[in-house]
């Protein structure tokens, strides 16, 4: 009996290291991806004629019951600095005004579109044109929800790359030509991911982010060291493999008839920005198409995160389910002999680290515990235990600082440093452990079989008190 | 200490190996905090001693658009760069005389000189800003040096001296390029495209079909897709060369799009029922541009085709012909039994009435 449990701890104890050594592992990868990108970046950035003839793109806007925002969202993206580009709002069957306030700000008109239905969809009911802005369309569909919805939007557009944008996205003028950039260097590109940072702080003029600064709430102080620790550079680790696997559904570029191939969003997940990246994978590897999917780091998407604990574990909870349908939609992907870095190393990491993780994290947490309070095993081992997991944690929220202190700063003052330094440590009291605990309930609604819908958060929104915007997003 | 006193101690290996391994993290995590404290303290200082830098040139920079000023500021060494950046920065928004009086100020601060030094230093970024500015300054006397970079492996740094040569005398730049536009893979076709745009149609599309008639069997695509797009056209003649040599698909589609010539319209006829669609869909356009009233049953037959997008260019030609009116265009929408072309007709006809 002794020798279980000292095997279990091993395992356990092991487990911790490996996966904080395996998230230090992608940063130090991120640290040589940042230097190059920023030394290619500064070159781009120059010449602004470099980025001239860039492909025209489509942007696809599905919107549910976005009423209170759609209008600002709408004339924000309308002033993207990008030489050809179309705007397709859909209306996912908005219970409120979503429509009728997009018709009267827009002058929108009914309009008799021979819709090409290349992805099956919900209805289509009518397509409006824009008669301010020749480049807005807007369709209007039966309620199918959100990858429905952008399926619509794919079928509608016209250009040979979408780009998907949440309405409640808050973008920069210049981000879509970066996030356009990894298309122009290389025709292999079918996908290409921003970096989402969180608004909440910052100040928002007329649709773009105006100034940066960070929210005085703790809630997303420890959530925005989170994101660098655990999305930023530890996805920015897996772009140089070809082994990205998620692609915010916030905003990303894709081209068009690769997406169509692999047949389009699937419309019974709620993670269907990650799933359909999984699939591109799977599907162009099976296929032996050479392909590359990619991920620009700036910051060029913000989105609002959970204030309050109510919201954050419900985000939690479905990016959990979301990340296991994914996966799961494609296991043929593990280990497959076409499956190169992504089936050999992203895909099996993200099942062990990422997938059973909270089964393995809450399990381990359990048997120190109740092993020290029963004594099966020594007190010594369960404080050794606590005090390893906590110290590595504070390892890697230490590298994922020092790399956006050397890459992007975007925190300006020394204050920021410092209230960063304090949220990234004080996250492994408790936050981490927490996210592991609504990570294992999201499993375990996926394992029941729960349906997914368009899901709602109550947020603050940036200039309407408490707007409910929906949260199925990857970061 | 007592801590760690009391736990190396311990007999459990176990123990002894957490023990360490988070004195190790720990350690580590604590000399990260140091070191970011200190690199920010760094970058803060930094920004302050560049302030007055900006403080001064920035609005000199601006002031020179219009005029050039009397005065200018000690320029130092630790400022080349940021001056250069912003230098380019300046001269990229501005147009017209403002391009020659921020010339007339480089000049005076010997702009051109500093620029040339960047060329000599190993990070990347400096030569492009060298290469840039000598481009922008219109150098002709480094022609020789930009042109040498042209010829380096790495597009990035190769396509920026192609640009700066552009810049300098496109006529002469433009024989530069030709050569690559067949061996350059790497080279980015939007890019290449832009840097051709650079010059009239009219003196670069007759250049781009005589260096194709040198490379029949190379690479016609590629240049057939760089003259449609500077917009170049071709002729009856150019085209029946073309077909001669049993071309790919794509190269049929692109030389079809391309075709303006009224007496080739027998020539494009064939097409309206090729196998790939995509050969469909500029016979379509070819046909909107150049048909007379006999050649409308092709476009209405296309109106029925199995692909959306050749029924979609169909009637785009079909409502932009000259001689259609709206009469024509309902009775045609009314004789066709097939509801998908109507359909399109019908959106064809919305779009033109928007």
């Amino acid at each position: 009996m002794s020798e279980f449990i000292k095997l279990f701890e091993w395992t356990f104890l092991i487990y911790f290291i490996l996966l904080n050594t395996g998230y230090i592992g992608l940063n130090l990868v991120a640290v040589l991806q940042i230097k190059r990108y920023i030394n290619l970046l500064s070159s781009h950035s120059l010449p602004k004629s470099l980025a001239e003839m860039a492909p025209p793109v489509s942007i696809i806007v599905p919107a549910y019951n976005e009423e209170p925002t759609i209008i600002s969202s709408i004339h924000a993206m309308l002033q993207l600095d990008y030489d050809e580009f179309e705007l397709v709002v859909v209306n996912d069957g908005s219970r409120d005004d979503t429509l009728e306030v997009m018709i009267r700000q827009f002058d929108l008109h009914a309009f008799p579109e021979a819709v090409r239905r290349r992805l099956e969809t919900e209805a289509i009911k009518t397509v409006y044109v824009s008669r301010k802005y020749p480049n807005l369309r807007v369709v209007d569909k039966v309620n199918g929800g959100k990858a429905d919805a952008l399926n619509a939007g794919i079928n509608v557009c016209r250009y040979p790359l979408f780009c998907v944008v949440d309405a409640d996205s808050i973008l920069q003028q210049d981000s879509l030509r970066q996030v356009v950039q990894p298309f122009i260097e290389d025709p292999l590109t079918v996908a290409a991911g921003g970096t989402i940072r969180i608004s909440n702080g910052c100040t928002v003029e007329r649709g773009f982010l105006s100034h940066v600064d960070l929210s005085r709430k703790p809630l997303v102080l420890l959530q925005i060291a989170e994101y660098l620790r655990a999305f930023l550079f530890g996805r920015m680790g897996w772009a140089p493999l070809n082994a990205l696997l998620i692609i915010s559904g916030a905003f990303g570029v894709f081209k068009k008839e690769a997406v169509i191939l692999a047949g389009g969003y699937r419309r019974d997940t709620v993670g269907e920005d990650m799933e359909l990246v999984v699939r591109l994978h799977r599907v162009l590897r099976t296929e032996g198409k050479p392909y590359r999917i990619t991920f620009v780091p700036d910051p060029i998407c913000w989105t609002e995160a959970p204030e309050d604990l109510k919201g954050l574990k419900s985000q939690r909870i479905r990016w959990q389910r979301g990340l296991a349908e994914s996966l799961s939609a494609n296991w043929s992907l593990l280990f497959n002999p076409r499956g190169g870095a992504v089936g050999w190393i992203a895909f099996p990491y993200m099942v062990i680290f990422e997938l059973l993780g909270p089964f393995l994290e809450v399990a381990g947490y359990l048997f120190f515990i109740s092993g020290a309070v029963f004594g099966f095993i020594d007190e010594e081992a369960a404080i050794i235990f606590f005090v390893a997991a906590i110290g590595f944690g504070l390892l890697l929220s230490a590298t994922a600082l020092l790399l956006e202190e050397i890459s992007f700063h975007i925190y300006p003052r020394f204050r920021h440093t410092l209230f960063l330094i304090l949220a990234a440590t004080l996250e492994n009291f408790g936050y981490r452990q927490l996210n592991s605990l609504w990570r294992l309930q999201g499993m375990i609604r996926w394992m029941l079989g729960h349906k997914s819908s368009w899901g709602e958060i109550r947020r603050v929104g940036h200039g309407s008190p408490e707007t409910p915007v929906r949260e199925d997003k990857h970061p | 200490m007592n801590f760690i006193s009391e736990y190396a101690g311990s007999s459990d290996t176990l123990v002894q190996f957490g023990l360490w391994a988070t004195i190790g993290a720990v350690s580590i995590t604590i000399l990260l905090i140091i070191y970011i404290l200190i690199f920010r303290s760094y970058q803060l200082l930094i920004l302050r001693a560049n302030r007055g830098f900006y403080h001064h040139w920035r609005p000199l920079l601006a002031q020179a658009s219009f005029h050039l000023p009397d005065r200018l500021p000690q320029l130092k060494s630790k400022n080349h760069v940021p001056l250069l950046s912003m230098w380019n920065h300046y001269f990229e928004i501005v147009h017209g005389d403002a391009h020659d009086n921020l010339i007339a100020l480089a000049h005076r601060i010997q702009l051109d000189h500093i620029a040339r030094m960047q060329l000599l230093r190993h990070d990347k970024k400096h030569v492009l800003l060298g290469i840039l500015t000598l481009g922008n300054l219109k150098s002709r006397q480094d022609w020789p040096l930009l042109n040498m970079f042209v010829h380096l492996d790495d597009s990035n740094i190769s396509l920026v001296a192609l640009r700066a040569l552009f810049r300098i005398h496109p006529e002469r730049a433009m024989h530069t390029l030709l050569p690559y536009l067949v061996t350059r893979r790497d080279f980015p076709a939007p890019q290449v495209a832009t840097l051709l745009k650079r010059l009239p149609v009219n003196e670069v599309c007759p250049q781009l079909i005589l260096h194709m008639g040198l490379n029949v069997h190379t690479a016609s695509s590629s240049l057939l897709r760089y003259m449609e797009a500077c917009g170049c056209s071709i002729n009856r003649q150019v085209f029946s060369s073309l077909i001669e040599r049993k071309p790919d698909d794509h190269i049929i589609s692109v030389a079809l799009a391309m075709l303006s010539d009224p007496n080739a319209i027998e020539l494009i006829t064939p097409y309206v029922s090729h196998k790939r669609w995509h050969v469909r869909v500029h016979a379509a356009r070819a046909l909107g541009k150049l048909a007379k009233p006999e050649h409308v049953p092709y476009l209405v037959q296309l109106l029925s085709d199995e692909q959306w997008w050749v029924r979609y260019r169909a009637a785009q030609a079909l409502v932009s012909l000259p001689f259609m009116n709206q009469a024509q265009l309902d009775h045609i929408g009314d004789e066709l039994g097939d509801r998908y072309g109507l359909d399109i007709l019908r959106q064809a006809m919305a779009e033109q009435a928007i």
